[in-house]
């Protein structure tokens, strides 16, 4: 026992004076040797997943970038001027700063970030023991029909410097689309030799998905260059303009307008970011009628051909309301109170069929309830509760004032009657694809809100706005070829201040689907602002149009016959 | 269970000596010991944390993965060390046999695929869930303690080559062999060390001794020369500044982290990146760790340490009321202490790394666990020494008490 004592206050003390040795005698040797390494592991980007158009044109794809760094513990001091002196030009840096950087006792070191692929060729040729570059990628998008923006920017978003998505299908979908970085100890310089930085295990990326979506690049072009054309014509703040497919639900196409450029991100006005598309709160107003017409036709209060005598004025709760021209419009049937857009028949209409149907047919249709859209930043307002509502605002609900809804909300309730009833949730991707998996198919939610009869009743009554002379709709008129199949609905809502008052602003929006016997398309323009004299700040001057000017391209897109 | 462990205990035969005995009222409770045991496992698990964070976080997401495993597992060791406390050591006797039957059962089964674990080419844990147990633990623990047993039972042979030395080196023997099946030379070494150290304990002759010491020496170096990685370690603690990148990495990266460290440490949130770069930081190159982050001061109060355990087992084994006692309090100290010593010689860099770990520090649950439950048992014995007319010394009721009570090193 004695012994084993002796071994273990032998072996307790040896090691004691060891480490006086390596922490006291060595130690400051040590430590500089410790402190000249610092990077031990690279990082490989994983390839991100693209983003496809219905005919599998890429809307978001990515280009190779080149991070430049340098071995400075591998370049022998007699060569560091040398290679600064040839580096200088290549990577638009002063020579003496890379000379400074050659000094550094290090085993790795970044020269310069982010370059691109002939800055890589021009490297290659110089051939630099001790200098080497690692692959990556950033994101880039095609260019859009407006100068300075990209195509479908605020459909996609964009991602950031840190690789995150951010807006849009890019931040919607991000860990779908980023994959996962991997790792690597070992990199080569030019001349392929090793730079070894570590002994962890290299860890390769895995590479994300790619995102098969419902837009096509050809009308997503045209939606943006005639919505751009058409704010910038009534003088109007900003517009927005969806097209979606009836049945699927797909969105063919999202444009806002002033949009930005998402290779240029860094330098665009953050506010240009948000999709008013999804995030937009706005006062849907005479678009707002298809849903009360919806709901009275569907519970059989109302018929198209029935008629009333239209005095030009209702007074609800001590509050007046009257008709957008300012006139009695004596005995008229309910067709013209759609075609005409009359607020005090859509009043009628909610008092006849009753506070409790007529809110819980909004609630139906959708309004206050997030579509489950697959785009980032999506808003949603709940309706009030029923108790809490007074008559006045039921009654200004019906044509669409007084609650707020998102575009993506309005038109998904306008398409349910495209549909033949069938509210059907909007989504941007169809399919997920790659990334070593099996492909995941999309598949939107549905729910019937009114019978199909319904349905195909409301569809004639709104070709009746866009057909019949002196229609809200006129202007989106298709005569002769289309005739009888273009269903739409004008609106112009003025703007509250927020607290109930409203002043001359307005937002002008058409919504309209066709062809009417079988609906393939439905889309919604939004114009916000217009300034321009007062008879043209109308959903019926500038929305109405641009829809047609979309109708027509879709019509050749898709080569669709009436 | 403590109340069943309670029942485990024949030799508080009086309601008197039940009181003496229990965890609570035991006067002679080695409280030394017990603390120095409690401030080297807090050590630990700040050190784990401080050393694993980075890793835990970009593996798992979660800064204090590992910090929390081994909350678990010193929870688990406290348990053991309860057990090992409150269950008189003479009931070793019976229990050896039994956990030495176990304990081949498990290393024979973690070389079976699908049983056990394959990690880093080496087939050494049996995994359930996120928990995974090393036989070859297991295994150090029942040399300890069967090897005590039975060199108690055979006391009388062990100057006898044919009868004591030799049944007892193939026993040790098959034990080592399949240890080594899994490829762990460390684990090995440790269960040789306490081996012949027991076998010194127990009053062997010299030449067995060193004959024993040969043969084991030469089957070491015969299972280098048989595995490449073995042979690079060798090589690397030769010269670790050979191949600073390759095979000399971990070593230069605990030099670095030691020099960096200093008199005074760099501090927890340090800025040189040896500690956090150094390959299984919070495992067998923690001791690296704490020379950054607490300097000098950090590893010789760890050495030190880990000396005051030595010394009180010392003493224990010295007290000890029984030859048996003696026996297992020495097996327990050499395990403990020696295991703690192989490994920091092996991070400075003093002989070559084997891969064991630093005994109450490292992460690593089974090893901790049971090092804790080992320490009960030191406890236990700490508890019965012999004082005279103490009732503990009254409670060696073996009766077979004939020879010392202790037995010298070697007759020398």
């Amino acid at each position: 026992m004695a012994a084993l004592s002796a071994i273990l206050l032998v072996a307790v003390f040896g090691l004691g004076a060891r480490l006086v040795e390596l922490q006291v005698r060595q130690g400051p040797q040590l430590a500089a040797a410790a402190v000249s390494q610092q990077v031990q592991q690279i990082t490989i980007p994983a390839t991100r997943g693209l983003i496809l158009d219905d005919q599998g044109q890429v809307l978001a794809g990515n280009v190779p970038t080149y991070d430049v760094f340098a071995a400075p513990n591998q370049i022998p001091a007699t060569e560091r001027l040398r290679e600064a002196t040839q580096l200088a030009p290549v990577l638009n840096l002063p020579a003496n700063q890379l000379v400074q950087l050659l000094t550094k006792p290090l085993a790795f070191e970044y020269l310069a970030k982010g370059q691109s692929a002939q800055v890589e060729s021009q490297l290659q040729r110089l051939n630099l023991a001790g200098i080497g570059s690692i692959q990556g990628e950033t994101r880039y998008y095609g260019p859009g029909p407006v100068p300075g923006t990209t195509l479908a920017s605020d459909v996609l978003g964009f991602v950031n410097a840190s690789g995150q998505g951010q807006y849009g299908l890019e931040g919607y979908y991000n860990s779908v689309l980023s994959g996962k970085a991997g790792r690597q100890s070992v990199v080569n310089d030019l001349q392929g030799n090793p730079v070894v930085l570590g002994s962890a295990p290299q860890q390769p990326a895995v590479n994300g998905r790619n995102l098969q979506t419902s837009l096509d690049a050809s009308i997503q072009a045209s939606v943006e260059k005639d919505l751009a054309a058409e704010v910038k014509k009534v003088n109007g703040s900003s517009g927005t303009m969806i097209v979606m497919n009836v049945h699927s639900g797909g969105i063919v196409a999202w444009a806002d307008y002033p949009s930005y450029n998402a290779n240029n991100y860094a330098t665009e006005p953050v506010k240009l970011f948000r999709d008013a598309g999804v995030a937009d709160l706005y006062e849907p107003g005479s678009v707002g009628k298809v849903l009360t017409f919806a709901g009275a036709l569907n519970r059989h209060v109302i018929t198209p051909t029935e008629t009333f005598d239209e005095t030009g004025q209702v007074t609800v709760q001590g509050w007046t309301i009257r008709d957008w021209d300012l006139r009695a419009h004596g005995v008229i049937s309910m067709n013209w109170v759609l075609e005409d857009s009359l607020n005090v028949g859509a009043v009628h209409i909610e008092q006849w069929e009753g506070a409790r149907p007529f809110y819980n047919n909004m609630q139906a249709f959708g309004i206050g309830h997030p579509t489950g859209i697959d785009l980032a930043g999506a808003s949603n307002q709940p309706l009030p509760a029923f108790s809490q509502l007074q008559p006045i605002q039921l009654a200004t609900a019906s044509f669409g004032q007084g609650y707020v809804t998102t575009p993506i909300q309005m038109l998904a309730a306008v398409n349910a009657v495209a549909n033949g009833g069938v509210w059907v949730q909007p989504h941007v991707v169809t399919a997920i694809t790659g990334g070593g998996q099996p492909t995941t198919y999309i598949k939107p939610k549905t729910h019937r809100v009114i019978s199909a009869a319904t349905a195909q009743t409301l569809s004639q009554m709104m070709v009746g706005v866009v057909d019949v002379p002196g229609g809200s709709g006129f202007e989106a008129r298709i005569w002769p070829t289309w005739k009888g199949e273009i269903a739409g609905k004008t609106g112009t809502s003025s703007v509250s201040n927020g607290q109930g008052v409203y002043g001359n602003n307005t937002i002008d929006s058409f919504t309209e689907f066709f062809p009417a016997s079988n609906p393939q398309f439905s889309m919604l323009c939004i114009i916000r602002n217009p300034q321009v004299p007062a008879p043209q700040r109308e959903g019926a001057y500038d929305a109405a149009p641009t829809s047609k000017l979309v109708t027509q391209q879709l019509i050749d897109r898709f080569k669709l016959q009436p | 269970m403590i109340a069943r462990v309670e029942r485990w205990i024949p030799a508080a035969r009086t309601q008197g000596e039940r009181r003496a005995l229990s965890w609570a009222h035991a006067p002679d409770l080695d409280i030394w010991l017990l603390l120095t045991t409690a401030v080297l496992c807090a050590i630990g698990l700040i050190m784990v944390f401080v050393a694993s964070a980075g890793v835990a976080y970009t593996t798992y997401g979660n800064p204090a993965y590992f910090f929390e495993r081994q909350v678990v597992w010193l929870l688990l060791g406290g348990v053991g060390l309860v057990i090992g406390l409150r269950l008189d050591y003479h009931r070793w006797r019976q229990l050896g046999p039994w956990l030495g039957a176990a304990s081949v059962f498990l290393l024979v089964a973690v070389l079976v695929p699908h049983i056990g674990v394959q990690v880093q080419g080496a087939r050494r844990w049996i995994g359930a869930g996120s928990i995974e147990i090393q036989p070859s633990v297991i295994a150090q623990f029942m040399v300890v303690v069967f090897g005590a047993v039975w060199l108690d039972q055979r006391r009388r042979s062990i100057t006898n080559l044919r009868e004591g030395v030799i049944p007892y080196a193939w026993r040790i023997g098959v034990v080592a062999a399949l240890v080594i099946l899994e490829k762990d030379l460390g684990s090995t070494m440790v269960v040789a060390m306490v081996g012949l150290g027991l076998l010194v304990l127990a009053g062997t002759k010299l030449r067995y001794l060193l004959g024993l010491a040969v043969t084991g020496l030469l089957a070491g170096g015969l299972l280098i020369a048989a595995e490449p990685y073995r042979v690079a370690r060798l090589l690397a603690y030769l010269n670790p500044f050979a191949h600073p990148l390759g095979s000399g990495f971990q070593a230069v990266q605990a030099l670095y982290a030691f020099g960096a460290g200093g008199v005074f440490g760099t501090g927890f949130s340090s800025p040189v990146p040896s500690a956090q770069i150094l390959p299984e930081a919070q495992n067998d190159f923690i001791f690296a760790v704490i020379g950054q982050d607490l300097g000098l001061v950090g590893t010789l109060a760890v050495l030190a340490l880990f000396g005051v355990f030595a010394w009180r087992g010392y003493q224990i084994a010295k007290n000890a009321p029984d030859h048996l006692g003696a026996l297992l309090a020495g097996g327990v100290t050499i395990w403990i202490v020696g295991q703690a010593l192989i490994n920091i010689g092996g991070v400075t860099d003093t002989i070559p790394s084997t891969g064991v770990p630093l005994t109450f520090i490292s992460y690593g649950g089974s090893s901790m666990a049971l090092s804790l439950a080992a320490t009960g048992i030191l406890l236990n014995i700490s508890a019965r020494r012999r004082r005279a007319g103490s009732a503990n010394a009254r409670a060696d009721h073996g009766g077979r008490n004939r020879g010392p009570l202790h037995p010298r090193a070697s007759g020398r």
